[in-house]
């Protein structure tokens, strides 16, 4: 190599290495939740159960932050996973309500609470769906 | 007794030859960069070789070649290929009998072989002495010139130590001051001889005759030109001196001529000292914390990308942004 670059070569290290440190940011709050069917329960998808719906609210004044919902589809089957990013409002710790349906109907439930979103590190969580 | 006396007559021209010949460092650096196939760096190299006074016709001819192989060595593209083939060019008019190509690459060699049949070239040993009082041959032969092609030795000739700088003086200098003579077919090549005491050749002393040898087509065209007015070939004519031509054989008579007697090349001064941040041992292993800084920043960054990968798998809902 020309040894007229490798000054420039160095300087140009440098600065990747700059830029590259001062672009890490830490990691949003997420919680990686686990849906599974309580013991002794069991859905056949898409006959028993079509729809899975979660509510997820703040911990501390029960306030609704997101309603999701999903199609469950055929040839899938609990435990069923999915994972929360808190993206925007901090919230210390959540509540989720998960809710089976077949035909928009309720044909399941499970919830937890206490669940704790802690910055820089994603939480496991795990609901058991009780068949009704 | 008598081969000791040999060999003392013999010392003084030795000597002389140690001397004289001299060697181009830069050149001798550019040839083991070439041969460690580090064109890049032998590019620079070769050109302050070529730029530095004293360089024979050995040394010109070993330099083009060399260069035409770092530049084909560099990768084939258009423009080195166009480079490549102007110094063969200029290779063949200093060395017409290639024999500065052994120590190139095939592809220069081709490559050399290639521009000789395209292009018109006046092939010529040139001159480096010749006796005063002989008459002065001067030959030379064509390649790629179409039919019909003649070929004019134009010179002029000054004495040896009239101290003019003839490439100050080119722009001065009148094509006209210079004699123009055709030269003869003769064996599948063109000669004449320049007589002394007739048109402005010497008879006797020293004296300095340049001369440069032009190719003009069927139409009068100029097709090439070994020497120039600017840059003619110099000849030392002499009463002294051996006589010379060519690029083997001769490099010692055209190192002392050019350079008045004194070394070709001196030996270069020493290598100033590296500065700190060229140094290897430095650089070295501060790239590597650099580079290593890095390759962790890069890591670093990627673990804590804001988006978390979710679980895969056949039940999987993907991610869920909450607001």
């Amino acid at each position: 190599m020309n040894r007229s670059m490798r000054i420039p070569l160095l300087g140009a290290a440098l600065l990747l290495a700059a830029l590259t440190l001062s672009s890490c940011k830490g990691q949003y709050p997420a919680v990686l939740l686990t849906i599974s069917t309580a013991p002794g329960n069991s859905f056949r998808i898409p006959t028993d159960a079509d729809g899975l719906r979660l509510d997820v609210y703040d911990d501390a004044n029960n306030q609704l932050i997101i309603t999701k919902g999903f199609t469950l589809q055929a040839g899938t089957n609990f435990p069923y996973t999915v994972t929360l990013v808190e993206t925007g409002s901090e919230h210390a710790k959540i509540k989720i309500n998960a809710t089976v349906t077949l035909q928009g109907a309720q044909v399941g439930t499970g919830s937890i609470d206490n669940v704790a979103m802690s910055d820089g590190s994603t939480a496991t969580a795990a609901i058991s769906i009780t068949q009704h | 007794m008598f081969a000791s006396l040999l060999a003392l007559a013999a010392l003084p021209t030795r000597a002389a030859e140690m001397q004289y010949r001299g060697t181009n460092q830069n050149l001798e650096e550019a040839r083991s960069l070439v041969g460690k196939a580090r064109f890049e760096e032998a590019l620079p190299e070769l050109l302050t070789a070529e730029q530095l006074p004293g360089n024979t016709n050995r040394h010109l001819a070993d330099i083009y070649a060399l260069r035409a192989t770092a530049l084909l060595g560099l990768g084939a593209t258009e423009e080195h290929k166009q480079d490549a083939a102007n110094t063969l060019f200029l290779l063949w008019h200093i060395d017409p009998q290639g024999t500065s190509l052994a120590s190139a690459s095939l592809p220069a060699k081709e490559l050399a072989q290639e521009v000789r049949k395209s292009r018109t070239i006046v092939l010529h040993d040139r001159l480096v002495t010749v006796r005063t009082g002989q008459p002065i041959r001067i030959r030379a032969r064509l390649s790629g010139a179409p039919d019909g092609t003649s070929l004019f030795v134009r010179y002029r000739t000054e004495p040896e130590n009239d101290g003019n700088d003839l490439a100050q003086l080119a722009t001065l200098v009148d094509p006209e001051e210079f004699v123009r003579v055709q030269l003869e077919p003769a064996g599948g090549a063109f000669e004449n001889y320049l007589r002394p005491g007739v048109g402005g050749v010497p008879a006797d002393g020293d004296h300095v005759l340049r001369y440069y040898i032009e190719a003009v087509g069927p139409d009068g065209r100029l097709l090439d030109s070994n020497g120039s007015i600017r840059l003619p070939i110099r000849v030392q004519i002499s009463q002294t001196r051996a006589e010379g031509a060519g690029v083997g054989g001769a490099d010692m008579i055209l190192a002392t001529l050019d350079e008045g007697g004194v070394a070709a090349h001196p030996p270069p001064p020493p290598r100033p000292p590296t500065p700190w941040y060229q140094r290897w041992e430095i650089i070295g292993p501060v790239g590597g914390a650099i580079v290593a800084g890095v390759v962790i920043g890069i890591v670093a960054g990627t673990y804590h990308r804001p988006e978390p990968t979710p679980t895969s798998g056949s039940g999987s809902l993907g991610l869920v942004n909450m607001p």
